[in-house]
Order: structure tokens, then C-alpha cells, then sequence
């Protein structure tokens, strides 16, 4: 497997626009990594680049220290699995993996067992014989994947390749590409705009927008510690609630006062604000919706960040209900117990946990504290 | 005299299509010039009433009177009924087998699918339509070809489809929209891979403006500054506004620029230009003078 660098790339076209601005990435080997963003955000633009698919305005990517800027993509020893496949229907599930070898006329001998592997591996070896239109979804997708892992590259280049997927098979077809990384120890870049997918499979994530790297991290780190205000509103589900808070710092404590309610901070946050000198000034406050409680205990024990508002939605799950309300003119969710006694049109309590806040600068977007 | 080489390619050609043999022996070279052009013609002649691909070449291309279309396309298996879409698909690269074989494969004549090579770079997918089948199948259709090629060929391509045509004689018309597609596609949307005929729009009418309209258009427009000669800054501001929809608010965020500072080159442009592009006509003017500005680039490169 390989390694690969990504260093200032860019990519503009002739008519101005330009898709990736300055992507720095260094890939290790037997890495899983992630790009993610809305469409539009340059994600698969920079997939195409690695792949020799779209020329590189600027900038060098190297697969193993090699330089590929100008490198045909069928010499680059990677592999592709898009969105908008489709099986050969006319062939078989063997002759549908091997095509692509014969393509780039592969001795038949190592065709065999090329494909007899991947089916292998894939479990196939019981449909060789058969015709597309005698599988499943799964088994059709599988054969997807077993005409990359045919080539046995350097790198698999997967470009939402679970989005024609029903949502059933999406979670199992998520399952088994992770145990095919773990099976093959493949270096692989996934493109996705789903963020489950994304801090599912990632080992690290790549979150874009505009054509902009807005943080690289662990699917862990992304969540809790984000570097921005898009990407702690683009990953997490239900999304991160989001208020106008503005700052008093008095001594060592500070307090964030949120439509005519003033919250307590906790000490870790205190800090940054008087840092970045946000004393009287308005930021943006984030909290997780798991993180707005509505249990008696958690109440009682945050005297200092209780909120009151009507419940809009109620929204039961199974194990979890959403309460949908409105706060201070913004939208927001909380993720509380099923066994709640909330129901719509109620109006109750909520206490914030305040050590999981975070705070945004109101023009750069950007995190003051996490 | 003794055959000339082109002579012999001819008789060769024949006798490949015909399996008909002949001996020249010409006496003087416009005879031999003579008995050449009689002899293309016969293996033409032969191409074109036997050889179905050919049959379905010079349909694209509009050579078959309407009156032999029918009889000629029930004698060579061609079914005359139904709704069918052109699909352009242009390679990088000339001659690009891999791409030609992969697509083969995927549309079959079983599924009354058809694909013909029209040029160096070019392959044609007539395809058959389901009567359910819309726009949207056929976006679908485009974008797989993409990335099958991409995939399987590892090879690069843009696809453009035709509107859909309901009759044989329509193949022609949808020809030459999806082949008008890939050219307009090169000038205005280099970004997109898979172009659709009837999403063209303002495009598909600047490319049909003589040359000296659209130099007369700049020259009151703009003077002497053309828009390609503005600075980077200025370029990516104006693109970057152009796609927030004129939102200064969120152009300056996304520039990463203070929203005055943002004014303040909106207001150097319409110093420069006399367009304010903050005002929905001004923009309009602009959008499509820097259009017609990649349009007469590409003119000029095709010479």
C-alpha cells in the first residue's frame, strides 16, 4: 500500500472558478481518510485530482514520494469505486470483475487469480457464474468493489459509493467496507457528504467547504473540538444549536446572557474569552443536543444554566426522544431519555451543561474555546 | 501503368467490404483518377446499404433521403419505432479503445442500444428509451458512463445528451444538439463533466453570435478593459459574488474579507467599468460579457 502528499493544491478552470484552493494533506499508509462537505465544497474535484481524472491547476501530489501531477491515471496504481456504477449486464459476475484487466490486456492466467481472490475476499465465490440481474443490491455492489480490489492498487479512490444505496443496505455496505480496510490494509480515500458515513468509516476526516480544508482530525476530535462554526454545525445529528450569547468577564468568572438569561460559564472557558478580549462582545454559543437536559437532577445541580421554553415537536425515537423549541429566536433540539414526561405544547425546564459549550467568534466563525 | 498506392488502399478497401476483386490496368493517370473515384464509390455505396453502423452514422449526419430511412432501417434490423436519446461522449484522447469497449459492453444492440465512433474523440450512444424514462434516467445515464469510463478505462470523458427524439428521423437533430452540448460545455462550464442539451441557456445563445456582434457588444460594454484583464483579486470577488447570488454578506464571509472591504471593490469595478454588479441589470451585463469573452477566446484559439 502507499502513502501519498498533497501539497498546495489547487484547482481553477479556464472560466475563473476555482473548485480547490491550497489543500495540504499529508496520507499515511493504511489510512482511511475521509472528505467531507456539502456538494459544491470541491470534495470529489480533489478525489479526481489524486485519481489523474482532473488536471492540478497548482501545487505536487506524490503516491510514494513519486510526483503524479503528470502521470496518466491508469499508471498511477490506483483504483476507482464511483457513485454511478453498473455492472456489464451481459456478463457474468467473473467476466464483470475481470474486464477491466483485460482492459489493460493482463495475461489471463493472472486474471484468474486476481478475481478468484477478490472474490474471496468478498465472498463472491458461490456467484461467479452468475448475471447481474440474478443478484441483490449488496451482491451487486460487492461486485463494485471486487473490480477495484481486482487491481490490487495502491490506493482505492471511493467516491460516494454507497449513495444509490437504500438506507438499510448503506449501513451493512458501510459495515463491510470497513472490514474490507481492515482485511486488505488498503490506504483508502473516501469521499462522502454523509457525516455519519464520514466519522463511521474515517480513521481521519478531511471536512471542506468552498473549496476550503476546514479542519483535518479524528471523527472523535471533529465532534468535540471543532475548529469552526461549519464544522460544528456539519457534524452531529441532530445539528449542534447554535445561540447569540454576549460576554461579561468579571475577575476569573464570566457569564454568557442569552435572551435576557444570564448563564454561568465554567472556569476552563474564562481564559480564551479574556484572551481574545471578548469582554462585552457578542459570540456565537454552541451546545449539542445532548448536552440540554431536561432531568430534575441535572437541573437542580445547574442552578446557573437553566432555560425555560415550550416544547414545538416531540420526537420519539425508540431510545432517545428529540424535543424540538424555540429559544431566544433560535431553533433547537434537545436528545433527552424516552422515558420523559415532555410532550408538545409543554413548557419546561431545560438545564444547559455548560463545560460542553462552545463559543465562536461572531465574524471569523472561528472557535475560541471548546 | 502500374497501380498508385491509393489505388491499391481502394481496391483493398473493396474487397474487404464486398469481397469483389478487380485488376486495373489504366493507360494514362486521369484514368486511372477515373476508375479510383468509380471505385470508392462502389465500396461506399456497398458501406452504406449493408453495414449498419455506417447506416446509422449517416442517419446522425443527416445523409439518408427520409424516403429510403424506413426500408433501409427495417432491412438492417434497425427498429424504426420509439424514443431514443443521443449521447455524445467525447475521450481525452484520440482512438481511446479502452472507453469504446467499455461502453459496448454496457449498451448493447440486445437493448436496441446503438454506438457508433463519429470522430477521433467522439463516440455516439443512440439509446433506446423506456416509456417511463425521463430526463432525470438519462442524467443518470450520462453521469454512470462517467464514471464507468473513469473507473474501468481510467480514462477521462464528458458527456452531453441530446433532447429526446421521437422518431428516426430526429437522430440527426439530436446529433448535432448533443455535439453543440460538448462544444458549449467546453467554453462555459469546463467544471462539468456531464452536459445536458436543454440545460445550455444563456450559453447555447452566445455561442450562436457572429464575432463582430460580440466585439462590438465589448467595446461599448467595457472599452478598452476587457474583463480578462482584470487582476486575480478582482476576478475571484466578482465569480465568488456571482455565485452567492449577489449576497454581499455572505461573499465577504466567504472571501474572508470585511464587507466593507468588499464595497470597496464592487465600487472600484464600477469606477472602471460603469457597471455596479450589486444591481440585478448591472450583474446581468457583466455575467454575459464575461461569457461572450470565453466565447471569443475559444473562436480565437479555434482560429
Amino acid at each position: 500500500m502507499a502513502s501519498l502528499s498533497l501539497e498546495h493544491i489547487n484547482k481553477k478552470y479556464p472560466n475563473g472558478f476555482e473548485a480547490v484552493k491550497d489543500f495540504n494533506l499529508e496520507i499515511g499508509d493504511k489510512e482511511f481518510i475521509i472528505f467531507v462537505g456539502p456538494s459544491g465544497c470541491g470534495k470529489s474535484t480533489t478525489l479526481r485530482m489524486i485519481a489523474g481524472l482532473e488536471e492540478i491547476t497548482g501545487g505536487t501530489l506524490k503516491i510514494d514520494d513519486k510526483v503524479m501531477n503528470d502521470v496518466e491515471p491508469k499508471d498511477r496504481d490506483i483504483a476507482m469505486v464511483f457513485q454511478n456504477y453498473a455492472l456489464y449486464p451481459h456478463m457474468t459476475v467473473y467476466d464483470n470483475m475481470a474486464f477491466g484487466l483485460k482492459l489493460r490486456k493482463v495475461p489471463k492466467a493472472k486474471i484468474d487469480e486476481m478475481v478468484k481472490e477478490a472474490a474471496r475476499i468478498l465472498d463472491l465465490e458461490k456467484l461467479l457464474d452468475r448475471k447481474p440481474k440474478a443478484l441483490s443490491g449488496g451482491q451487486r455492489q460487492r461486485v463494485a468493489m471486487g473490480r477495484a480490489i481486482v487491481r490490487d492498487p495502491k490506493v482505492f479512490l471511493m467516491d460516494e459509493p454507497l449513495s444509490n444505496l437504500d438506507a438499510k443496505l448503506r449501513v451493512q455496505m458501510r459495515i463491510e467496507i470497513s472490514k474490507l480496510h481492515e482485511r486488505l490494509g488498503a490506504t483508502i480515500i473516501y469521499v462522502t457528504h454523509d457525516q455519519t458515513e464520514a466519522m463511521t468509516l474515517g480513521t481521519r476526516i478531511v471536512v471542506m467547504k468552498d473549496g476550503d480544508m476546514m479542519q483535518v482530525d479524528s471523527p472523535i476530535n471533529l465532534y468535540n473540538k471543532p475548529a469552526n462554526l461549519f464544522v460544528a454545525g456539519f457534524i452531529g445529528s441532530p445539528q449542534m444549536n447554535f445561540m447569540d450569547a454576549e460576554i461579561k468577564i468579571s475577575g476569573d468568572k464570566a457569564t454568557a446572557t442569552v435572551g435576557g438569561r444570564t448563564l454561568a460559564l465554567p472556569a476552563s472557558k474564562v481564559k480564551a474569552l479574556k484572551d481574545g478580549g471578548y469582554d462585552g462582545k457578542t459570540v456565537v454559543m454552541g451546545i449539542r443536543p445532548e448536552d440540554v437536559h431536561d432531568t430534575e437532577m441535572f437541573i437542580e445541580a445547574s442552578p446557573n444554566s437553566v432555560i425555560e421554553a415550550e416544547i414545538k415537536v416531540y420526537e420519539l425515537l425508540g431510545a432517545e426522544v428529540y424535543l424540538y423549541f424555540d429559544y431566544a429566536g433560535n431553533q433547537m433540539t434537545a436528545r433527552v431519555d424516552s422515558r420523559t414526561t415532555a410532550r408538545t405544547g409543554d413548557n419546561i425546564k431545560f438545564a444547559l451543561d455548560m463545560e460542553k459549550v462552545h463559543l465562536f467568534d461572531k465574524e471569523t466563525e472561528q472557535t475560541i474555546t471548546n | 501503368m502500374e497501380n498508385s498506392p491509393e489505388m491499391q488502399k481502394a481496391l483493398k478497401d473493396l474487397e474487404r467490404v464486398t469481397g469483389i476483386t478487380f485488376q486495373v490496368g489504366a493507360d494514362s493517370e486521369a484514368e486511372q483518377a477515373e476508375v479510383l473515384n468509380q471505385i470508392q464509390l462502389l465500396t461506399n455505396a456497398y458501406r452504406e446499404k449493408y453495414n449498419k453502423s455506417n447506416f446509422i452514422q449517416n442517419l446522425l449526419l443527416d445523409q439518408v433521403p427520409q424516403a429510403e430511412m424506413y426500408g433501409r432501417a427495417r432491412k438492417l434490423h434497425v427498429d424504426t419505432e420509439g424514443r431514443r436519446v443521443i449521447f455524445a461522449v467525447e475521450t481525452k484522447y484520440e482512438q481511446d479503445t479502452a472507453a469504446l469497449e467499455t461502453l459496448q459492453h454496457l449498451f448493447t444492440p440486445q437493448t436496441k442500444d446503438y454506438i457508433v465512433q463519429v470522430g477521433e474523440k467522439l463516440l455516439i450512444l443512440i439509446k433506446h428509451l423506456r416509456d417511463k424514462d425521463t430526463y432525470e434516467e438519462m442524467e443518470d445515464v450520462a453521469n454512470m458512463i462517467v464514471d464507468m469510463v473513469n473507473a474501468e478505462a481510467m480514462s477521462q470523458v464528458r458527456v452531453s445528451y441530446s433532447t429526446i427524439c421521437n422518431e428516426l428521423k430526429d437522430l440527426s437533430r439530436g446529433y448535432k444538439e448533443a455535439k453543440l452540448a460538448i462544444e458549449v460545455g467546453h467554453i462555459f462550464y469546463a467544471e462539468r463533466t456531464v452536459i445536458p442539451y436543454g440545460q445550455l441557456g444563456i450559453g447555447r445563445l452566445i455561442y450562436q453570435l457572429p464575432i463582430p456582434l460580440c466585439k462590438m457588444f465589448m467595446q461599448e460594454v467595457f472599452g478598452e478593459q476587457l474583463p480578462d484583464t482584470f487582476d486575480e483579486e478582482t476576478i475571484v470577488t466578482i465569480n465568488k459574488f456571482f455565485e452567492n447570488n449577489l449576497n454581499i454578506s455572505e461573499t465577504a464571509r466567504q472571501l474572508y474579507v470585511h464587507r466593507n472591504t468588499l464595497v470597496y471593490r464592487l465600487e472600484k469595478l464600477e469606477k472602471d467599468t460603469g457597471l455596479d454588479i450589486r444591481k440585478f441589470d448591472d450583474a446581468l451585463t457583466f455575467k454575459i460579457a464575461t461569457m461572450v469573452v470565453n466565447y471569443m477566446k475559444f473562436r480565437n484559439e479555434r482560429g
